[in-house]
């Protein structure tokens, strides 16, 4: 554990799985650690075990993680499971735990891998027990089999939702609506970026199969909905929603909320990397180039981490910031290093074509953050938005500060559900632009690890006088 | 809230939750067979007011699946999975309690 690898890669989804099998093929010295049980991420959650039925009902999009996972394995890189990465630093040392013990390691670079997360947004009932992400409920499902055991809605925009109603139709789960909040305006604002997507008319035949199929359901299919809410006293009973003309109320047992993609920022953040603001998809991503090298020698971001692509963009991603790597350490000629490079950007580049276009068609709705004084924006804190816009009105502008005055995004998830609503929230009540503001620090350790844990950490030898 | 969806046999094993044995398939998320199995739609209590509350992302992100898992407190049910004879607990103390 004390050999200083070439490099640590956090995050076992495919932008680093890719990155793992790039660096290890030239045979780079390379540390892989993951969260998880099994390597996979997200997308690929538990692939090696997962059973015909389950890659069956989810298709390529999953299945096509094996061949990568099998190369992972035959790779030569180390692999450390159920290992909890809690703080990196810009010297490129690593602190994490597995089994219940921690300890420092060290590396020559670093690539932050880990990938996507929902869009956390505060409504009117979201803490209830039912209410959840509809990808919460295909990462469920990937790991552990489980499926929705009683009427279910489903709420919000994105490709993301299309397919999960799709996976919920094959598994045979009661579905009693799917309200669609994509504003029907989008398409006009998309229409002009559809050329560039028309490279790739794969994806985009895809995308129209996902809604031919809701359509052909049967389903209760609301589109242009403007606002949903969660009802119950101790768990979610029904769900309100409002249609262009009229409220309606249905029973659920789930309501399951997508509103669009976000990068996870836990270490981009932490470390102190620059970040900037998507005015598109609203959301704060690390500046990196187009390695996923950033201003700090030696730290990569590579995936959806980086900048949300989706799963076969974060492959070659990854694949491009070991190339960069293995360029640096000398182990690559250069012309072999420009070949590499040449034909990973160009293949990303092809599986970039119709981003621009979808990025518009499901830009998030103007009213997203349009959140009620009574609604908990930090979970953990219970924290609402009248608490954060009386500390505004008390004269803070800054995320940082309010979080210290209201104590928003000071618990267990630290910020990582509230984050970037208090952000809209600020510049919404301030007329600001969001890029002006400054995102929520994230503090290690970033998971939660005990006391005694913490006390007994092996350190590397401290080289600092 | 959820049931298993595979009609093929798995491998189980048994587990405690809140002192009560329970045979679960042996590789799913403690997450999972709390809201599962076991039957539960909450997985702690909300340590501010009380309120109940339930996983929510499924990925580690939203720290709401935290248990107390064979002694240890705050894990992140979600991605640990089930082993025989691991004991489960919600969290419910409020501020104030003293252990």
């Amino acid at each position: 554990m004390d050999r200083v690898r070439d490099v640590i890669i956090i995050g076992a989804g495919p932008a680093g799985l890719s990155a793992a099998v790039t660096a290890s093929g030239y045979g780079l010295d390379v540390l892989v650690l993951d969260e998880q049980p099994s390597p996979g991420g997200q997308l690929y959650r538990n692939i090696e075990r997962a059973k015909e039925d389950t890659l069956k009902t989810l298709g390529s999009d999953y299945s096509n993680g094996l061949a990568l996972v099998e190369k992972f394995r035959k790779s030569g890189a180390a692999y450390i499971g159920n290992a909890i990465v809690w703080r990196i630093d810009p010297n490129c040392n690593i602190c994490f735990s597995a089994a219940g013990q921690s300890a420092e390691i060290s590396g020559k670079n670093i690539i932050i891998a880990i990938g996507a997360t929902e869009r956390p947004v505060p409504f009117s009932g979201w803490t209830l027990p039912g209410v959840m992400g509809a990808g919460a409920v295909d990462a469920n499902f990937k790991s552990s089999g489980s499926i929705p055991d009683g009427p279910v809605v489903l709420a919000g925009s994105g490709p993301l939702l299309l397919s999960v109603v799709g996976h919920m139709v094959s598994l045979g789960v009661e579905i009693s609506a799917v309200l669609d909040t994509t504003p029907r305006g989008n398409i006009f604002s998309a229409l002009p970026l559809l050329p560039g997507a028309l490279r790739r008319t794969d994806y985009l035949l895809k995308g129209v199969g996902m809604l031919l199929n809701l359509k052909r359901s049967g389903i209760n299919y609301f589109k242009g909905i403007t606002d949903y809410k969660a009802n119950g006293s101790d768990c979610l009973e029904t769900v309100t929603f409002k249609t262009k003309n009229s409220s309606q109320q249905i029973d659920a047992e789930l309501l399951l909320v997508h509103e669009g993609i976000i990068p996870r920022c836990d270490f981009s953040q932490q470390i102190g990397l620059k970040h900037l603001w998507d005015p598109v998809q609203r959301y704060w991503y690390p500046e990196t180039n187009e390695f996923g090298g950033t201003g700090m020698n030696g730290i990569y971001v590579a995936g959806d981490g980086a900048f949300v692509h989706g799963g076969i963009p974060a492959a070659f991603k990854g694949s491009l910031a070991a190339l960069d790597i293995a360029g640096k350490l000398n182990v690559l000629l250069p012309a072999q290093k420009t070949g590499d490079v040449v034909m990973t950007a160009k293949r990303l580049l092809s599986e970039l074509a119709p981003r621009p276009f979808v990025d518009a068609l499901y830009k998030p709705r103007m009213n997203l953050y349009n959140i009620n004084d009574e609604t908990l924006v930090c979970r953990c804190e219970e924290i609402t938005a009248g608490d954060i816009r009386q500390a505004i009105r008390g004269g803070s502008r800054e995320p940082n500060e309010i979080k210290t005055i209201t104590r928003c995004g000071m618990g267990h998830c630290q910020g990582r559900m509230c984050g970037i609503a208090l952000t809209e929230i600020i510049a919404e009540n301030l007329k600001l632009d969001p890029a002006d503001l400054r995102p929520l620090h994230i503090r290690p350790p970033v998971r939660n690890i005990s006391l005694a844990e913490l006390s007994r950490v092996a350190l590397l030898k401290d080289e600092t006088p | 809230m959820f049931k298993q969806y595979s009609q093929q046999i798995d491998k189980t094993v048994t587990i405690e939750f809140e002192g009560t044995p329970l045979t679960v398939p042996a590789t799913i998320t403690v997450a999972a067979a709390v809201i599962g199995p076991a039957g539960q739609k909450h997985t702690r209590l909300s340590p501010v007011n009380g309120k109940k509350r339930a996983p929510y992302c499924f990925m580690g992100v939203c720290h709401e699946c935290l248990m107390e898992i064979d002694g240890i407190p705050d894990q992140q049910a979600c991605i640990i999975e089930v082993k025989e004879g691991m004991k489960i607990r919600r969290q419910t103390s409020l501020p104030g309690d003293v252990e």
